[in-house]
């Protein structure tokens, strides 16, 4: 009840101002997989000129960070490793921020640190179920995907935008997410251990003299990660860190002390990944919908353009995919579609009367819609969509290893359980799509 | 009126939302765009406040159109653009309301309609003449007797065309011209000038739209050329997904025939529900439990439901007897089902014989009188 009375009259502006102008750390709080905070992430980092980078992935991968950020890497690959109970899988794409953030320092020899708790730390779980705030369960109900729909209107629908408003607006939303849960429940055993190891990592990098720390975190974890985080208390900091220069032999007490149940670095590679992989219909709980079209999103936004640009090239690579499976569409089916997927985004965009915003924005839905409607066959359409807007054909280029048995992370198992959604098998497949 | 078209029946809501929006509106059209969605899906319960000056009070909208408003919301964008709107679906989804609702609601009219039929002749859709003025004068501008699209045409309205399909595939294409290029040639009109012929073209007024519905699932239809589709929108218009929803349109729908024929409201909402529920769970070929049903080739609409329960009301009033409403059930579902296949009354007997005994078991009393009535579907 107390805290519900702090949330309540603490000012709107309070906790995304403490966020974003915190120095120690520097906070980038993102999504894992964001075309809009992929795209500006150089000029972040360029503007603060971080002295280390710390990223959120296991500690005890590690050593594989010098080779997500080789020049040579192609992505999308995947980080995998055998740990004690199983397999786990971090993708990465062009437009996952870390990855950029990875490549960036490499590029200037800046050193980048993994700082989320090792995959072979026990896991934690609650005593009882979780409750999820409030916000999520509406979300929830509203659209299938609960956060991930909210974070596109707020975050991806601003971009091309300064990356100054787009942090802030990445801050704000993980902040937002975290009081709902703060005031659901409260945060999870596993997620307030993997904060402690993170905040832990955080003042060990800050003691450096003259350090300029860059933490690149889920905009959920960042209040953590503070000086004084707003409303909450510090998660314990005194915990132990591994350190991972050697494999050394393990011993029962050193393992309860450390609360890891395997000190060795686990067994780990570098994998080729594909685009459907990273879509939340395949089972992915930290997925976004349509990676591919991230993809194409992530690179106009590079060049400054907007989502736009991707319009048109999509439509037509889509008619391109029809007209190979034999139906007939032809360009002023695509352009009846192009109009007709702008035409809503206005019609929708403009709920308040007098809104300046503009109509040039549109969504995924819109351009599904668009496509449908001038096509008669929808469920061709719905598998064409499928096809050009999830897979889009890329596969990425990593190292030999060929282990591709499917399991979540531990970072996504923990936001899984946090929102939760209950677990699917990878090879589930995509649900139907489109309005019709 | 025995049915009063949409812009009678909402003649103030429509002026209201003329008014209410001030932005700006595609060319022809009386409100803007969200006016019009908020016409068809309501307001969502909030009264919607008139703009600064006006003396008008706040206005709840309620919704016509119980449905997806994403589509609502792609049929308005459609009429905007250059292409027609067509309406598919099943016999009995509203696809005819939908229509009408725009129509009134983007031009003011409903009226510009062509029914389609098989001997629906392409004068219907362009223009015919009034022989006696022919003959007496010969062809002129007056005698020409424009059809409803033609009409359209020259005010810069929504034309309509109900079950397009079901016209002569050689009638439906007398529409390509005109969606494609705008306008309609009256070759007994053109005049000799200095130049030479000179032909006369009608030109259709920004606002000028077509749109069309037809049946999925009919004998009588003919294919629609490539052509003709290629003009045309499709969007496809489901039954109602939610139970709820259909249950309050049913009740809503049946308590305005019952006010219209002045008799009070007497069935039970139970019933109503009961009623709907059959309807629901042949439909989906799935009972609520998740049974699975064998699917009746019959098709079991919203719209057959209101009418068994009008008939069921109107039965009540006009009909008094002591006898229990429930029993008249069985006889209107029969009679409802069975309209094609007469191995759909096997079917229905089995779905009674199976679902709603086990819901009579499960002592429900709604359930267990249908049971009891089984007799009454065997005849």
């Amino acid at each position: 009840m107390a805290l519900a009375t702090a949330l309540a009259t603490l000012d709107p502006h309070a906790a995304p101002e403490a966020l974003t102008s915190s120095r120690a750390p520097y906070l980038i709080g993102v999504r894992h997989h964001s075309a809009a905070l992929a795209a500006v992430m150089p000029s972040l980092l360029d503007a603060f000129a971080p002295t280390r980078v710390l990223i959120e992935l296991p500690a005890d991968l590690g050593p594989w960070l010098r080779w997500l950020g080789a020049p040579d890497l192609r992505a999308p690959v995947a980080l995998s490793a055998a740990s004690g109970d199983g397999v786990v899988f971090v993708p990465f794409a062009d437009f996952s921020p870390e990855l950029v953030a990875i490549r960036w320092a490499h590029a200037r020899g800046v050193p980048v640190e993994a700082i989320d708790r090792p995959v072979g730390a026990r896991e934690l779980d609650d005593a009882d179920g979780l409750r999820s705030g409030s916000l999520i369960a509406r979300l929830r109900r509203g659209e299938a995907h609960g956060s991930d729909d909210l974070w596109d209107a707020l975050i991806e629908s601003r971009a091309p935008a300064s990356p100054e408003s787009l942090r802030r607006a990445a801050l704000a939303f993980g902040w937002l997410l975290r009081a709902d849960v703060l005031h659901g429940g409260g945060i999870s055993r596993e997620d307030s251990a993997r904060e402690g190891y993170m905040r832990a990592c955080v003042r060990r990098a800050l003691t450096a003299p003259g350090a300029r720390v860059c933490a690149i975190v889920g905009a959920f974890h960042a209040n953590a990660l503070v000086e004084a985080p707003v409303l909450e208390d510090a998660p314990t900091a005194d915990v132990p860190l591994i350190e991972l220069a050697t494999r050394a032999t393990t011993s029962d007490d050193a393992s309860d002390a450390n609360d890891v149940t395997d000190t060795r670095p686990p067994i780990g590679a570098l994998v080729p990944y594909d685009f459907e992989l990273f879509d939340a219909r395949s089972g992915y709980p930290a997925g976004i919908l349509d990676p591919a079209l991230a993809q194409h999103a992530v690179e106009r936004f590079s060049v400054g353009e907007g989502l736009d640009a991707v319009l048109p090239t999509l439509l037509v690579e889509i008619a391109r995919v029809l007209r190979e499976r034999g139906h007939v569409a032809s360009l002023a089916d695509v352009r009846e579609a192009s109009r007709l997927a702008v035409d809503l985004a206005a019609l929708r965009g403009l709920q308040a009367p007098g809104s300046k915003r503009s109509p040039r924005r549109w969504r995924r839905a819109s351009t599904t819609d668009a496509v449908v409607s001038s096509r008669a066959r929808s469920r061709t359409c719905s598998s064409v969509i499928d096809v050009v807007r999830c897979r889009g054909g890329r596969r990425g280029r990593g190292s030999r290893s060929r282990r591709r048995r499917s399991c979540a992370s531990s970072a996504c198992r923990a936001r899984r359980r946090r929102e939760g959604r209950t677990s699917r098998s990878i090879r589930d497949g995509p649900r139907s799509i489109g309005g019709v | 009126m025995q049915a009063p078209p949409p812009e009678v029946l909402y003649e103030d809501e429509l002026r209201f939302l003329e008014s209410w929006d001030p932005g700006r509106r595609p060319k022809g059209f009386r409100m803007t765009a969200r006016a019009v969605v908020t016409f068809l899906v309501g307001s969502g319960g909030e009264a919607l406040r008139p703009p600064k000056g006006s003396k008008a009070k706040a206005r709840v909208i309620e919704p016509k159109f119980v449905g997806d408003r994403a589509l609502v919301e792609r049929c308005v964008v459609t009429l905007v653009g250059e292409r027609g709107l067509l309406l598919v679906g099943e016999p009995g989804t509203a696809k005819s309301m939908l229509s009408e609702l725009l129509a009134a609601a983007i031009s003011g009219t409903s009226a510009l309609t062509v029914q389609g039929t098989a001997g629906t002749t392409e004068d219907q859709l362009r223009y015919g003449w009034n022989y006696a003025l022919l003959l007496a004068k010969g062809p002129s501008a007056e005698a020409i007797v424009p059809s409803p699209v033609l009409t359209a045409m020259r005010s810069g309205s929504l034309a309509r065309v109900e079950e397009i399909t079901r016209c002569l595939p050689e009638v439906q294409d007398a529409l390509v011209s005109i969606l494609s290029d705008r306008r309609l040639m009256v070759p007994e009109l053109s005049g000799r000038t200095e130049l030479g012929e000179s032909p006369h073209v009608e030109h259709a007024r920004e606002g000028f739209n077509v749109i069309a519905t037809a049946n999925l699932r009919d004998r009588g239809v003919s294919e629609m050329s490539a052509a003709l589709k290629r003009r045309f929108n499709f969007e496809l218009v489901p039954p109602i997904a939610d139970a709820k929803d259909e249950i309050a349109l049913v009740k809503a729908r049946t308590l305005r025939v019952l006010e219209r024929a002045e008799a009070p409201l007497e069935v039970d909402d139970a019933v109503i529900e009961a009623i709907v529920t059959v309807f629901r769970d042949l439909r989906l070929g799935r009972t609520e439990e998740g049974y699975a049903v064998d699917k009746p080739s019959a098709i079991l609409s919203t719209a057959e439901a209101v009418g068994v329960a009008s008939s069921l009301g109107l039965a009540a009033a006009f009909l008094p007897s002591d006898r229990e409403l429930l029993r008249l059930v069985p006889g209107y579902l029969a009679g409802v089902v069975t309209k094609d296949d007469p191995k759909d009354q096997a079917r229905l007997l089995a779905y009674w014989d199976g679902a709603v005994k086990r819901r009579a078991d499960a002592e429900q009393r709604v359930w267990r009188t249908l049971y009891e009535l089984r007799g009454l579907l065997e005849t």
